[in-house]
């Protein structure tokens, strides 16, 4: 996948939380990506391997009178190759104002 | 101040507050969801994505998933479509009155569809009753009614039985 600035930040919005389960509006949020641009990234991931997507089981939703969503999962494969993607992007400088605070907040 | 907080509180206002923070956000993500293909899990997300929205936001996020359907999903799909109905659409030549042999060729295989002329439908049909094929073969290939195959095929037989 050819790197850009919207991957980047989807990736690291993904590997700031690489084992717990991912929402779409959550990390459209998290991310600063809007939807249109972030779901086609989050379709090529899934083709990829990189995640794996499932629904939320009623018991989750409790008394929450709404319909289940569906959830995004890093997997290993995701893991290692968003991983060397946000490495790789360290060292590009087009994304350095993108890893700036990142850097900073440790 | 009083004034204002009354203004504020008036009905018209809690009326168009509801239907543009309650009722409207719901009903538009409805039809917006249709824009989706039904297998496309993106549909049941979506509806399930807007409980989460908080209230505020709900107009401007149903806004952006509406331009996102037009113009990425709607587009995507409509030029599908115009795709897999140019395949299904008979193959079009160029006509030059003259008989087209590659016209004929392909079309007498059965390889594609192709719209012929009177003159290479027959030379079409002659090709495939040459190389062991019945009217029905003909009717199959040419995609032509039985019938009109039959009499193709007839008629060639007859002609070649004059000759």
């Amino acid at each position: 996948m050819r790197s850009t600035y919207a991957l980047v930040q989807v990736a690291l919005a993904l590997m700031a939380d690489r084992d717990d389960r991912h929402w779409g509006y959550e990390l459209s949020k998290r991310s600063g990506v809007r939807s249109g641009v972030m779901y086609p990234i989050l379709r090529r991931m899934l083709d990829e391997g990189w995640l794996i997507d499932g629904w939320e089981d009623q018991a989750q939703i409790g008394k929450a009178r709404r319909p289940p969503r569906r959830y995004y999962e890093l997997t290993d494969k995701g893991r290692i190759a968003l991983g060397s993607l946000v490495a790789e992007a360290r060292r590009d400088s087009r994304f350095r104002p993108l890893l700036a605070p990142q850097a900073t907040r440790g | 101040m009083s004034e204002l907080i009354f203004h504020v509180l008036a009905w018209p206002t809690v009326g168009v507050a509801l239907l543009v923070f309650g009722f409207t956000p719901g009903a538009v993500l409805r039809l917006i969801a249709l824009v989706f293909h039904r297998d496309d899990p993106r549909r049941k997300e979506l509806l399930a994505e807007l409980h989460v929205v908080p209230r505020i936001e709900r107009p401007f996020w149903v806004a952006e998933q509406l331009e996102v359907a037009l113009f990425d999903v709607l587009r995507a799909r409509l030029v599908i479509r115009r795709t897999e109905q140019a395949e299904r659409d008979p193959w079009v030549l160029p006509e030059d009155g003259v008989l087209d042999p590659r016209a004929v060729e392909v079309a007498a295989s059965g390889e594609r569809r192709v719209r012929l002329t009177r003159r290479e439908q027959r030379a079409a049909a002659a090709r495939i009753l040459a190389h062991g094929g019945t009217a029905w073969t003909i009717a199959k290939r040419l995609h032509l009614r039985y019938s009109v195959a039959r009499a193709l095929a007839t008629s060639i037989a007859i002609k070649n039985g004059r000759d």
